[in-house]
């Protein structure tokens, strides 16, 4: 079943940070525009971060790296089995044959 | 006494010089010297040193002088000048990875490859210039002024290694260390003519250099010739045990199949790279194909070998490398997002919004990527492909700078961690560099010395330099 549903041609999920934090409301609930939702989602990306400050004075490079951050994840594509390793593969310390 | 005149001192390679001083025909103090003189002339309009330390460097090789005539040469290198990019530790100095957030981060002690160079009886006349923390650059937004490209000083040199491509470009110094986390010894290699190993992943420590992103990050050698590369990492190379990446191996002499020629070597070249994935500059794709030809003509057996998408390595590298350069540079994002050059700011902030499952997924398909290029090494003995798609821009060109920085071919050896050297293969008809890179198998550097070797000396390019 695992291998069936977690193939390379299953498109990419939605950004993890997006679905933990994206407001709970639409924009036809709120009366609010798209655009001030996307600015709300994009301050609480930042705040989630830890990036207040950053949000204050840089907002537009915030912006940015929550676009391309968003980019990024879809840029290649998943091991299609569920055991894939990631590398560098873990190794307990005394184990000395480099990272590799 | 000196073989050369003292006012073309600064044309001897490393390796010359290294003859040189081991007959006690060259003085150390007398070489170091001339390299000064040039840096003075050249100085202001290249940019390539953010921190000299001549007068230092000067009494390093007096010391040299003495006792390479009281009992010869430590090494090859002795009494020679190596320059260090300055996000490399040099005890007495700060390493400022050129950004106002770490002006006074003075270092105790050496970087683990700077102590084995010192220990080889090198000097180090200067800290160089690079993009901040290795990765904003370049601009102008910074305490230090931007590297220029030698071959003409209106363009950049490549980066994020500018300054000790700049340097020993320009004859300013006869080798430099650089650092490549996406290419960035190899890419100011590239752009600046000259040749740029990256080696293999954990052959060269790199404890004492600040980290851009700690799966990625190499040191790598900085040369004008093939035979002053290996040369140089000779004296570089080495297990440490205080690098948790480093590998322990037996000791290699890198030079020691220079001469080996390219008879036999079986090469794939991966045209999709430059050809259909991301589409090289008529000129720098038609000197590939010339660099092609004269490989097969001088005896090599070069064939097209098919490898994933450059695509699909970057942004494997560029999720990676923003996660780890995010994890490094937490702190000061949050509190001192305003300190950064606002390139700098817009190429670490994207780390911090990519997730844990992201990160992994893309360590997961790394190990994919390596497998694929290490299936490709059941095939051939190595591979050649582009380094940069387009000849270096201007320098004040913001916009054509951005387009065209990611447009290369090297990050799938930062994610495989494979050996890859950049020489040069060509002149745009501006007058700028064109590179290529040859790639191995992991621990094969003296097959690609000696492959690059081959190719350098058939060519010729290692004649051409910068009119300056």
């Amino acid at each position: 079943m695992w291998r069936q549903t977690w193939g390379r041609s299953r498109p990419v999920p939605p950004p993890l940070l997006l679905r933990h934090h994206a407001p709970r409301f639409r924009s036809g609930e709120t009366g609010m525009s798209s655009s001030e939702d996307e600015a709300r989602e994009a301050e609480s990306l930042a705040r989630a971060a830890g990036l207040t400050k950053a949000w204050a004075e840089h907002r537009a490079a915030v912006l940015e790296a929550i676009a391309a951050a968003r980019k990024f994840r879809d840029g290649f594509v998943r091991p299609a089995d569920p055991a894939a390793e990631p590398m560098p593969s873990y190794r307990v310390p005394g184990t000395q044959e480099g990272a590799r | 006494m000196s073989a050369a005149a003292p006012s073309d001192l600064h044309e001897l390679t490393l390796t010359e010089a290294a003859a040189l001083v081991r007959d006690k025909r060259l003085s150390p103090v007398e070489y170091l010297r001339a390299l000064r003189a040039r840096a003075a002339a050249l100085e202001p309009k290249l940019n390539a040193f953010i921190r000299p330390l001549w007068d230092e460097a000067e009494a390093a090789a007096r010391e040299a002088e003495a006792e390479i005539a009281r009992s010869g040469p430590r090494s090859p290198l002795h009494g020679l000048p190596v320059g260090l990019k300055d996000i490399i530790d040099l005890a007495g100095h700060p390493t400022t990875c050129h950004s106002k957030i770490l002006l006074d981060n003075v270092k105790q002690e050496d970087a683990a490859v700077v102590a084995r160079l010192r220990a080889a009886g090198a000097v180090f006349p200067g800290k160089l210039a690079t993009h901040e923390f290795a990765i904003g650059g370049p601009t102008f937004e910074l305490p230090f002024p931007p590297a220029r490209n030698p071959w003409n000083p209106a363009h950049h040199p490549g980066g994020s290694s500018s300054g000790s491509g700049t340097a020993v470009a320009a004859r300013m110094l006869p080798a430099a260390l650089g650092t490549d986390t996406g290419g960035s010894v190899r890419n100011p290699a590239t752009q600046c003519g000259i040749v740029g190993m990256k080696p293999t992943y954990g052959l060269v420590s790199r404890r004492g250099v600040f980290p851009l992103s700690f799966t990625l990050d190499h040191v790598g050698p900085m040369t004008r010739t093939v035979a002053d590369n290996a040369l140089l990492l000779n004296a570089m190379a080495g297990y440490d045990p205080l690098d948790p990446g480093s590998v322990e191996r037996p000791a290699e002499d890198y030079t020691r199949d220079l001469g080996g020629g390219l008879k036999g070597l079986r090469i794939g070249f991966v045209r999709h790279f430059h050809e259909t994935d991301t589409p090289a500059t008529p000129e720098v794709a038609a000197a590939l194909e010339e660099a092609a030809r004269l490989l097969a003509r001088e005896g090599a057996v070069v064939r097209d070998i098919t490898l994933p998408k450059l695509g699909e390595f970057a942004a494997v590298n560029r999720v990676i490398l923003t996660s780890e350069a995010a994890a490094v540079h937490e702190p000061w994002l949050r509190e001192r997002p305003g300190d950064y050059a606002p390139l700098t700011l817009r190429r670490l902030l994207p780390g911090m919004f990519v997730g844990g499952v992201d990160y992994v997924q893309a360590q997961r398909r790394r190990r994919e990527l390596v497998a694929a290029v290490e299936a490709a090494f059941r095939e051939v003995d190595l591979l050649l492909c582009a380094s940069s798609m387009d000849p270096a821009s201007r320098i004040d060109d913001e916009a054509e700078t951005e387009r065209t920085y990611p447009r290369q071919a090297r990050t799938p050896f930062n994610v495989t961690g494979h050996p890859a050297i950049s020489v040069m293969c060509g002149l745009s008809t501006g007058g700028l560099p064109i590179g290529m890179q040859f790639v191995g198998p992991s621990w094969s550097e003296a097959l690609l010395y000696r492959a690059a070797a081959g190719y350098e000396r058939a060519a010729g390019w290692v004649e051409r330099r910068p009119a300056l």
